[in-house]
């Protein structure tokens, strides 16, 4: 019984008392879109297809999510894939299953590829064709496969691509020439569920051996297996795990984010999403108990794991998702993950690089039941120290020393089974970072304390002591729950040190609730111990010299005692390279009626590209009140004054380096655009130190400074064009805001000190 | 089809303890109790959730599970595990291990509402087994498998319903 005294204790310091996590607007990628959506399906038949690696025929049948009417184009296309199910059901008994192909006679079909409708309609209204593949012939087969049917997997969807190439050129039965010209085929996101998530990396591999005549822009693997361990880099992924997975109960796609992590010439990110209380089969539909009309469906954690887990289980006082908020999670991540890397839309970063932790309202989760883990490109990062050999105990990866001081433990963990201790020794399924015999697992420091003064230190050498480039400091970690005390809430402090010995510390509970004692009871199964990233910006640790830092402490004053699992400890220099000249601008001038024509005017360095979103501020206007246009025409609703927004997004052979965003106020009178009331107000220099020089300012006018959280922190009249800023503002991004009688202008300002 | 199997079977059977006999929810209501009172009170409850659970089905093929026909076809031995019912046709895979050896490819051919998997053994490899060694057919790995089975004991006990003891192998099987 104490057992389940502990859990609600946990289950009270966790959900009641818990953490506390600094206020954010966040972007919502998981609202429908301005589109339409329009659904087809087509089906060439259950044994049109012969995957050159697999002995059986298979069929090519699946479904189209487009936007309605597809005028414009071409659109941007997604690819699902789901995993392994039943095939058939009898008709006069649909409880009855199969797992023949083709059916038997009074067998039909599971549909298992419409069990995620739901995100592709999103996707769809969002500007995606989305096509869901049939693979039921694979997975009737794939068990007498000694690839268990990966590269046929792989082949399907090549071929799949294949057919859709034909439609988009030539058209093709069932639809004619609807396609053609209408689906990007070099803006390509793939995602595949359970043994389908092997699957599409099997694909993604196979495209690139084929010379990458379709372009996979993005990967995303959900509750996958990873039998096989494939290396994928160079393509940007995400891997969603559900904690409550009865299936995949090893949550083994964590390993296609972690093998991924250290290749030096890969320029894209990798993300991971850990849903708490997710399952394995509730992602789709038709495996969902019911919610599709034959049999197959199941709680899988329910009939493989354990129905009486405290955490797992399906008792009222559980933290197991249901259905619709884990289809709602998948939609929210899905979307800002697909919409980030097949699209270049970059209003979810913040989301995916974990500089925002709360879910957006469409998840329906809240920062307790989602984490997301990002892993920034090798050449967007410095690794402090990537605790991935045993000399990292001593010596970390910028060659500076590694200290600690009144720790129980400190010492390098998991990585090789043969060269480096278990971290916990719990097995396979309650460490899924683990390595095995043959795969090497996720290399930690172990860190354990007993007493408020223990510290673990990273020296930074003199060579990197400069982080101003950088925008945060980031780590992954996962509670050891072998030596922790159940329903224990670890909290600890990161100081920066500066060569000065000034210090400033922040506890990490303030920017994250990743450190809370893993949940579950179930021998062999829970809890289960995963990584999840710690962000903390840089800019938050002040009174200290940026560029002259020492040392990284983990100090362990938080808690009495606990042990925790690190790895990834780096400095992030997200969109910290500089912007050059580029600036975002725009002109605006009155066509007819209330009808404005906007022109860019922004500045951009040489062999920069340039993605503009515009909002108008005309939220009447419905999907319309955005653009991604260079030179957009808006049809505002009525008269009034609207608050315009150009965020342009600067991108350089590395990626994304960096933002701006330039706002004004569009007033239009009963008869249109006021014109005098626009002129342009600059400021410069940027970055600046001790000044300002803002032109084109005109007596009364203010400026006011925000932080990037939104706190203004110096408002002043602009009497003449040099504006004094006050001593004690610390270095970093800050918004400047310059009021005028008409309108209101926003830069983008950083300041050095 | 899978599942309808009854269920209340040893209800009160936690005395013993013999996990791989019974019903999993039972299973786990004896691993966690200490006590008597406890046990029947969680059975009770159990009792509950299982007049829920089926309604919704779960099936329990590695309760029944066991080692069929061994027979050699060509070079492969064709070691065949069937069970009362279905086998899970989902995602993870099943492994067969004897000793630490494991064997994941293999035909799953259930028909008639009972489970059948056929393990494709390459010959040479068969023979080479050890004997003695303990076989275990597990749902999903179990990546630390050792020659005493202890992992495989564990998994066995704490999760019946994903792992089921064999028996111990012989080359004589094959024929058998």
């Amino acid at each position: 019984m104490k057992r389940y005294l502990l859990f609600a204790l946990f289950f009270f310091t966790f959900c009641c008392t818990g953490f506390t996590v600094q206020a954010q607007a966040t972007a919502d990628p998981g609202l429908p879109g301005p589109y339409a959506v329009t659904r087809d399906t087509f089906d060439l038949g259950d044994l049109a297809f012969k995957p050159p690696s697999f002995p059986v025929r298979v069929e090519m049948r699946g479904s189209v999510h487009y936007p309605s009417g597809l005028t414009g184009g071409p659109f941007p296309v997604v690819v699902f894939l789901h995993g392994r199910h039943t095939t058939a059901y009898k008709v006069s008994n649909p409880s009855v299953v199969s797992g023949k192909w083709p059916p038997d006679p009074g067998f039909t079909s599971i549909t298992s590829f419409e069990g995620y409708d739901y995100f592709a309609s999103t996707l769809a209204s969002q500007g995606f064709i989305v096509i869901s593949v049939s693979a039921n012939g694979i997975n009737a087969a794939d068990a007498g496969t000694s690839d268990a049917g990966m590269n046929a997997r792989a082949e399907l969807i090549q071929k799949h691509l294949d057919l859709w190439n034909t439609y988009n050129t030539v058209g093709g039965a069932p639809f004619g020439v609807k396609f053609v010209g209408k689906l990007d085929m070099k803006r390509i996101g793939t995602m595949g569920h359970s043994r389908g998530g092997e699957g599409v990396v099997f694909h993604a591999l196979l495209n690139r051996s084929l010379g990458s005549p379709y372009g996979i822009k993005a990967v995303l693997t959900l509750a996958p297996v990873n039998f096989y361990r494939q290396l994928l880099s160079d393509v940007p992924l995400m891997n969603i795990a559900p904690y409550c997975d009865g299936d995949v109960a090893g949550l083994n796609g964590v390993h296609y984010y972690d093998d991924a992590r250290f290749i030096t010439t890969d320029t894209t990110p990798k993300y991971s999403v850990l849903l708490l209380g997710g399952n394995h089969n509730f992602f789709n539909t038709v495996w969902t108990p019911g919610s599709y009309k034959g049999g197959g469906a199941s709680d899988d954690w329910m009939v493989y794991a354990n129905p009486l887990d405290p955490w797992c289980g399906t008792s009222a006082t559980s933290g197991r998702l249901d259905t619709s908020e884990q289809k709602a999670a998948l939609n929210t991540y899905g979307c800002a993950f697909f919409r980030t890397h097949v699209t270049a839309d970059t209003s979810f970063l913040p989301i995916l690089e974990v500089e925002h932790t709360r879910p957006p309202a469409s998840s329906k989760l809240d920062s307790t039941q989602v984490f997301v883990s990002y892993h920034a490109p090798y050449k967007k990062r410095k690794d402090i120290n990537r605790t991935s050999m045993v000399s990292n105990r001593l010596v970390n990866t910028l060659s500076g020393a590694v200290n600690a001081a009144g720790m129980v433990t400190s010492t390098i963990c998991g990585g090789s089974v043969s060269s480096m201790p278990s971290c916990m020794g719990g097995g396979a399924l309650k460490e899924p970072h683990a390595g095995t015999s043959s795969f090497d697992g996720l290399a930690a420091a172990a860190l354990r304390w007993n007493n408020k003064s223990a510290y673990y230190e990273n020296e930074i050498p003199d060579s990197d002591k400069d982080i101003t480039k950088y925008r945060s400091l980031s780590f992954r970690t996962a509670v050891n729950y072998v030596e922790t005390l159940p329903a224990r809430h670890l909290n600890f402090r990161i100081q920066l040190v500066d060569s000065g010995g000034k210090t400033s510390s922040r506890v990490v509970d303030s920017f994250s609730a990743a450190l809370f004692y893993q949940p579950g009871t179930t021998p062999g199964y829970l809890p289960k111990a995963m990584f999840n990233t710690v962000k903390m910006p840089l800019d938050s640790f002040k009174g200290i010299n940026h560029t002259k830092i020492k040392s990284v402490r983990f100090l362990f004053n938080e808690s009495d005692s606990g042990s925790v699992l690190v790895s990834d400890i780096a400095f992030s220099d997200i969109n910290k390279q500089p912007c050059g000249i580029a600036r975002a601008g725009f002109r605006d001038s009155l066509a007819t009626g209330y009808t404005v024509y906007f022109t860019d005017s922004s500045e951009k360095n040489a062999g920069d590209s340039l993605v503009f979103n515009w909002n108008f501020g005309d939220k009447v206007s419905g999907f319309k009140d955005t653009s991604s246009l260079r030179n957009p025409t808006h049809l505002f609703s009525k008269s009034g004054v609207f608050y315009v927004c150009l965020y342009l997004s600067v991108y350089r052979e590395n990626g994304l380096v960096c933002r701006d965003t330039f706002c004004k106020n569009i007033s239009l009178g009963p008869v249109g655009l006021n014109e005098a009331q626009t002129y342009p107000v600059s400021i410069a220099p940027n970055p600046a130190s001790d000044y300002l020089l803002v032109s084109g300012a005109m007596p009364g006018d203010a400026l006011e400074l925000f932080t990037q959280y939104g706190q203004s922190v110096f408002k002043t009249g602009i009497g003449q064009t040099q504006v004094m800023l006050p001593t004690e503002l610390s270095s970093g991004l800050y918004f400047a805001v310059i009021h005028t009688a008409h309108e209101t202008v926003v830069h983008k300002i950083v300041l050095k000190k | 089809m899978l599942n309808r199997r009854p269920q209340g079977a040893g209800f009160f059977m936690c005395d013993s303890c013999h996990f791989a006999d019974m019903h999993p929810v039972f299973a786990y209501i004896c691993f966690y109790s200490k006590d008597l009172i406890m046990k029947n009170t969680l059975a009770l409850l159990a009792g509950m959730v299982l007049c829920f659970s089926v309604e919704h089905g779960f099936a329990q093929p590695m309760l029944s599970a066991k080692i069929g026909t061994v027979s050699q076809v060509g070079q492969t031995v064709e070691l065949s595990v069937t069970a009362e019912e279905q086998f899970y046709f989902a995602g993870n895979r099943y492994v067969l291990y004897i000793g630490i050896h494991p064997f994941s490819i293999a035909r799953q051919t259930d028909t008639g509402g009972k489970g059948q998997l056929t393990f494709l053994i390459p010959a040479n490899e068969f023979s080479a087994l050890p004997e003695g060694g303990r076989m275990y057919l597990s749902y999903g790995d179990i990546v630390d498998m050792d020659e005493s089975g202890a992992q495989g004991d564990e998994r066995a006990s704490s999760v019946p319903n994903a792992c089921k003891y064999l028996g111990v192998f012989t080359a004589k099987m094959l024929g058998h």
